[in-house]
């Protein structure tokens, strides 16, 4: 998961585009430690302490994790639980209405994250 | 809580595999169902009769093996099997193929699926004689519902027919029918919810609401599936020259939907139940009538329906492809204020995540 989202979030970088995590870990600061370690750079709500049980996966009505939706610029839900591939797909498609030519390849993302290279 | 019983119900039911193994599993399962028909790849029809015939030697050989495996077994003490052994059997065997599918070649792995993997009809077979020799168990019931979604034909007949005129009265039952919300909504799935509902006596109210249910749930549930056979007759009519790919595509959306109870191909196609009401309209229904009727039980946390079927309710009327997603404002990790909304304009990618 995360070297496919790391991955994302620097190629699209010049994008109209945001992965917006929620995270449900019961334990706020044991997460943020977790984040900065695993260089995640995206921004989460937080679910609160109740973890899977909080407010925002319970009315999303999420009963699985990850759970993944995928919102065009509109705000209107175009893809549910799309992943790899199919995420980089559906994102071209959505860059695409917009009248932007996007390919996304996660090729050499090792390389990619030690060059640090836009 | 859910999470846990779709795991339970993934290992239960299904066995274990990887979801593009069962994708290949259900392809394998209709290839030798339409095995005398065109088959159903899209190779020189030689080279697939010849697959075919490669296919049943080994399938043969594997048999021989799983026989003089379960002789062996029953040299020991014969009487003991019990139909919940032929399904741990079943499970041992699935994962070893598993393993022995992750470490094959790809190339390799189309013949592995069509000559090795573990059909879960001869196991249904094997316990048809167990379950019908003791048919009112608990373990006898397990195997019964295990039968009734995983095998077709008499074992699966059979299982309804045990099912409802042994254990209507087992406190597990409304718990096991609960299980069944994850399955197709095919014709003999739905047709023994309906004999539940039918029967279930006053006393049995638990049981018959959670039958009524499982048979929403099913259509529901199985929406996502019918989609994306909808999709791929979509994507191979974009296409040129692709008419075997659009046969195909279609070939696999009609056989699905012939698996499928009457009042599911009609909510399939108008979006409709067949009185004509729309689903979460019908859940709400069910709700305001039996809200606090105990969806199931784990321990003492208690799920009642009103409370299950919110989430549902909310997720067909505001989370479906196509709506605007409904706005989220909390916090992040830092402590900040902010909003999905604040991100309009853009792409964005909602991820329910967490480090575990």
């Amino acid at each position: 998961m995360y070297p496919h989202e790391r991955s994302l979030v620097k190629q699209l970088a010049g994008q109209p585009f945001a992965l917006i995590g929620v995270n449900s870990d019961r334990d706020r600061e044991k997460i943020r430690e977790i984040v900065k370690e695993k260089n995640i750079t995206w921004r989460s709500f937080w679910n609160g302490p109740e973890g899977t049980q909080g407010p925002i996966s319970k009315e999303w009505n999420v009963s699985g994790w990850p759970t993944i939706y995928v919102m065009d610029a509109e705000g209107v839900i175009r893809f549910r639980n799309v992943r790899g591939d199919a995420m980089d797909r559906a994102l071209e498609t959505l860059f695409a209405e917009m009248g932007q030519e996007v390919k996304i390849s996660h090729g050499g993302e090792e390389e990619a994250e030690t060059s640090g290279g836009q | 809580m859910r999470k846990f019983l779709l795991l339970g119900l993934v290992v239960a039911l299904a066995g274990c595999g990887a979801p593009k193994t069962e994708k290949k599993q259900e392809a394998d399962g209709k290839d030798s169902k339409t095995s005398q028909n065109a088959p159903a790849e899209s190779k020189a029809p030689v080279a697939a009769a010849k697959k075919t015939e490669d296919a049943s030697k080994a399938t043969d050989a594997a048999t021989d093996q799983k026989v003089a495996q379960s002789e062996k077994e029953q040299a020991e003490p014969t009487k003991e099997l019990k139909v919940s052994d032929i399904i741990a059997q079943f499970s041992t065997d699935r994962n070893a193929f598993m393993k022995k599918y992750r470490a094959a070649k790809p190339a390799d792995r189309q013949a592995l699926v069509e000559n090795e993997l573990p059909k879960p009809q001869s196991y249904a077979e094997k316990m048809l004689p167990l379950a019908q020799a003791e048919p009112s168990s608990d373990d006898t019931r397990a195997g019964l519902l295990w039968m009734l979604t995983q095998s077709e034909g008499e074992p699966k007949q059979v299982a309804a027919e045990l099912l409802i005129e042994h254990h209507m009265d087992s406190d597990e039952m409304p718990d096991s029918i609960f299980m069944l919300s994850r399955q197709a909504p095919t014709k003999e799935i739905q047709a023994f919810l309906d004999r539940i509902q039918e029967k279930a006596t006053d006393e049995q109210q638990r049981l018959k609401v959670v039958a009524a249910y499982a048979q929403a749930m099913q259509m529901f549930n199985t929406l996502r599936q019918v989609n994306y056979l909808k999709e791929q007759v979509a994507s191979a009519q974009d296409k040129d020259d692709n008419e075997k790919e659009l046969a195909q595509a279609k070939a696999n959306l009609d056989d699905f939907m012939a698996t499928l109870s009457k009042g599911a191909q009609v909510f399939y196609e108008t979006g409709k139940l067949e009185d004509g009401k729309e689903l979460p309209d019908a859940l709400e229904a069910m709700s305001d009538n039996y809200g606090d009727v105990v969806l199931m039980e784990r321990g003492d946390r208690k799920t009642l329906l009103k409370d299950s079927l919110k989430g549902t309710i909310f997720e067909m009327r505001y989370l479906a492809v196509g709506k605007v997603a409904p706005d989220i404002s909390g916090e992040d990790l830092d402590g900040e204020e902010f909003k999905l909304s604040d991100y309009r304009g853009k792409v964005v990618v909602l991820d329910f995540w967490g480090d575990w």
